[in-house]
């Protein structure tokens, strides 16, 4: 097939389709003016019904030009406030789309083979498309074979796939399906679903108006009748059900438009999986096996009905104009015009389901695994450690060079976890374990405390965390000082599958910890503000600060607070101290500075003054963040706390941390 | 000023909008064209990485097939060397088609260390060897996207540069060459007919 051609027609198709849709809102827009100029004629005609030429007139009369732009200003009011609040309704983003469906998502380093696959095949196909890579989820108990896309942007979307799909297809046919999504994505379908289902539930309410006068005519009647007998005539009763109907022919008439969109759009992503992967038999074949599956695309999840768009095959069967998808052979033929109408039958021994079936062999061999790579985790460990001194150095120069490529990155934690033990080094990796990792690294020295922040640990609701905690305890609490940063890196990727709402209640729990004796020290708002740096951009909607400091001396009160606090923290010597902060504030232009007595010191006030130099200028930054380091490395070393603050105020500042931070070598 | 004046700086106006705007999409598709290309050294650095996996899982099952494994891992540095010297150095033509011989005579060892590995069901079966030849499969692909995606951006670029009024000004604006799409470095055997002999 020519995917160019099929794209272009698929695209002027829906564009054709799309005016339609404008068109439909305008003429439903018109017909309710004119039917509320009726209601007004007939509400105001008190006296006996007139008849013929004078009932024309006065209609007229009663259709004034200010009457229409109130109508019209009112209706268009409140459909945009109806689409305004389900576009809202809408478009959360993808995970929480996905999540809503019951779905997991995979992890990186899953061990199961036919999940790998799912996340190599998105890989490959972000290369191709040319677009970052998705989380995947998987919806694991549907045995029917379907996939959607969620999310409004590139930024956000999500890519999910059922177990029934990881199970029958080959790698091309998952890789067609996939494509199949990504295009989706790249085409902006999501935002248009949005869109249009926003519009649908505008004209809708046109129907809802219809009602509403309706039963107000009923109630009318009850309340006004002992007073008057002013009742509403049966004109505007008329009227009323007139536009309930009219709303609801609307809704329908639109809801098929909606579908023939979708339908197109679905036709266009066909076109464009075979764009990405040039290869058509991968999307057909995917169809085929579809069509020869007994299950076929359905799903359990009864909430994946009113998202029926966002999938890859039709979800319930409506007849033939309200579907969002295209009949399967229709979408067949269209890739593979000569196609004989054979579907694919999957042979269950060939497919991944055969996994099922020794499920126990499966297990005892995941356990010897686990044991296996215990064994080499421990050797790397060894080895690593042993080449420390080499490899220390080599990470520095990785990092001076300015890269700020992630492999140099994992390269430098993966050198500072060579001493971290290994089993607490493997349980960061994991999601569940890195949740105890956090939560030991706040845990207090007093006995009290600490009980009281095992039961917070416990009211969090996560079964078994509190115990984790307690038995990572000794282990974090032995740790070396300068090793808690890597270890806190260590947990943070796995700590990013969380869904929204258990990082709402982890954060809550953190504050709860961190607050557990009654004060915060420094040491607790660095790692505070270090794991909401790394992991609120990931969950929330992050605004980035508006700068408002041009120049250090702008910032002079709340430079002087940081830098005496980092003085105050790591030198011993007065003169030492004094010196330090010389250094550090004289070497960003700003002069005749005293240092801060430690009084002055708080974790508030410098909270404080740290937000405050949040909202430099981007250019700024990097220059009092470098004046700071200065200040640290004064009498030659970096201690660990120093190095915590500079991460810290780094992140708070959102700003890199210094070269000269990075490449200190953090192995003893 | 009358009307005309008016319309007359209007339509200046909208001209030179439009100039910047060719200019930035020139530099836009030019960028693309470039990051698409870095990707696939990504790609082929992760081959190298792997490769060295899949001779040594090989090794425990086929001891005896020393030359074919050496063949793999010889090759496998040549190309990594060029690969490294490339980063290094930027991509002139001569690196690239040395990097191309690299690539294919990597690609001619490792085809004959697939058909040695026919000869050893254990091997194949083994859990290990069906992880990393998922693996090896996904990096191959992932290559070949790449230079699909390398591909599809430079066509991208060279179509609006030559298309109708960004080409009066794209040689103005440093665009003066189409960029190079990858090609087989053996699209000559590939074209050429089988041959058949019995």
């Amino acid at each position: 097939m020519d995917f160019y051609a099929a794209q272009d027609h698929a695209r002027r198709s829906s564009r054709w389709l799309l005016l339609w849709f404008i068109v439909a809102v305008l003429l439903l827009i018109g017909i309710t003016n004119v039917l509320i100029a009726m209601l007004i004629y007939f509400l105001g005609a008190t006296t006996a019904p007139m008849a013929g030429e004078e009932a024309v007139r006065g209609f007229i009369a009663a259709f004034s030009w200010e009457t229409f732009t109130f109508v019209c200003l009112g209706v268009v009011a409140t459909i945009f406030l109806v689409v305004l609040f389900k576009w809202a309704q809408l478009s959360a983003g993808g995970k929480a789309v996905a999540e809503r469906l019951g779905g997991q998502r995979i992890l990186p380093h899953t061990d199961d083979p036919s999940q790998r696959r799912c996340l190599n095949v998105v890989e490959e196909m972000a290369l191709a498309a040319g677009m970052p890579v998705p989380p995947v989820y998987v919806l694991a108990g549907e045995r029917g074979i379907n996939a959607f896309a969620a999310g409004v942007s590139p930024a956000d979307a999500v890519i999910g796939v059922t177990q029934g799909s990881l199970e029958n297809f080959n790698r091309e046919q998952l890789q067609g399906v996939v494509a199949h999504e990504f295009s989706h994505i790249l085409n902006g379908d999501m935002r248009l679903n949005i869109r249009l289902a926003a519009l649908l539930k505008g004209i809708t309410f046109i129907g809802d108006v219809g009602e509403v006068v309706v039963r107000g005519g009923r109630s009318h009647r009850g309340s006004l009748s002992t007073r008057s007998k002013n009742r509403l005539p049966p004109q505007a009763m008329a009227i009323g059900i007139a536009l309930w109907l009219i709303g609801l022919l609307g809704g329908i008439f639109a809801g098929l438009i909606k579908a023939a969109v979708s339908r197109q759009r679905e036709l266009l992503a066909d076109a464009s999986a075979v764009q990405f992967t040039r290869n058509p038999q991968g999307v057909a074949d995917a169809l085929k096996v579809i069509g020869g599956y007994p299950a076929g695309t359905n799903l359990l999840e009864p909430r994946a009905t009113e998202l029926s768009h966002i999938f890859f095959g039709q979800i319930n069967q409506l007849w033939q104009l309200a579907r969002t998808h295209p009949p399967l052979p229709d979408r067949i033929r269209r890739i593979e015009p000569h196609w004989d109408g054979q579907y694919i039958k999957v042979d269950p021994d060939k497919s991944y389901r055969g996994t099922t079936r020794d499920q126990q062999r499966r297990e005892a061999e995941q356990a010897e695994k686990a044991e296996a790579r215990r064994r080499q985790a421990a050797v790397l460990g060894a080895t690593v450690a042993a080449g420390a001194a080499l490899g220390g150095a080599a990470a520095g120069s990785i990092e001076e060079s300015g890269s700020s490529a992630p492999d140099a990155d994992f390269d430098s934690t993966a050198a500072g976890a060579s001493t971290i033990p290994t089993d607490l080094a493997e349980q960061a990796r994991d999601p569940f374990g890195a949740h105890a990792v956090v939560y030991g690294l706040l845990l207090a020295d007093g006995f009290e405390v600490q009980e009281a922040q095992y039961a917070l640990i416990e009211a969090s609701g996560v079964r078994g965390l509190a115990i984790t905690t307690r038995q990572l305890q000794p282990a974090i609490a032995g740790l070396a000082p300068v090793l808690r940063l890597s270890l806190l890196e260590l947990a943070l990727p796995a700590l990013k599958c969380m869904s929204a709402q258990q990082y709402q209640g982890f954060k809550d729990t953190l504050l709860k910890i961190t607050r557990a004796d009654n004060q915060v020290d420094l040491y607790e708002w660095c790692l505070y503000q270090v794991v909401r740096h790394y992991l609120d951009p990931e969950f929330l909607q992050v605004t980035p600060s508006k700068p408002r400091h041009r120049k250090p001396v702008h910032v002079r009160q709340e430079y002087r607070t940081v830098v005496s606090v980092l003085a105050w923290h790591g030198h011993q010597d007065e003169d030492d101290r004094k010196a330090a902060f010389h250094r550090g504030v004289e070497s960003v232009g700003l002069y005749n500075l005293t240092l801060q007595p430690m009084e002055e010191c708080g974790v508030a006030e410098f909270s404080r003054a740290v937000n405050k130099l949040a909202d430099c200028y981007p250019l700024l930054k990097p220059r009092l963040l470098k004046g700071m380091a200065k200040c640290a490395a004064h009498d030659g070393e970096l201690t660990p706390e120093e190095v915590e603050i500079l991460v810290a105020v780094a992140a708070v500042m959102d700003c890199p941390v210094p070269a000269s931070i990075r490449s200190n070598p953090v192995i003893d | 000023m009358d009307v005309s004046s008016i319309v007359f700086w209007l339509v200046l106006l909208g001209l030179i909008g439009y100039i910047i705007a060719i200019y930035n999409r020139l530099v836009t598709l030019k960028n693309r064209y470039q990051n698409a290309f870095s990707q696939i050294e990504v790609q082929l650095k992760r081959r190298y990485d792997l490769i060295p996996n899949l001779v040594e899982v090989a090794k425990g099952y086929m001891a005896h097939e020393r030359e074919t494994l050496d063949a793999v891992i010889s090759a496998r540095n040549n190309a990594a060397a060029v690969l490294k010297a490339i980063g290094e150095q930027g991509a002139g033509g001569v690196e690239m088609g040395q990097l191309a011989v690299a690539e294919s005579s990597l690609g001619k060892a490792l085809g004959a260390l697939n058909v040695t590995m026919e000869a050893y069901p254990d091997l194949k079966a083994s859990e290990n060897m069906q992880q990393l030849s998922e693996e090896i499969t996904t990096t191959e692909n992932r290559v070949a996207f790449s230079r699909q995606g390398y591909n599809d951006s430079v066509t991208a670029y060279n179509t609006y540069r030559q298309s109708f009024p960004p080409v009066l000004f794209a040689t103005k604006f440093g665009h003066p060459n189409d960029a190079a799409l990858l090609e087989f470095e053996d699209s000559a055997e590939i074209q050429a007919a089988p041959k058949v002999s019995f």
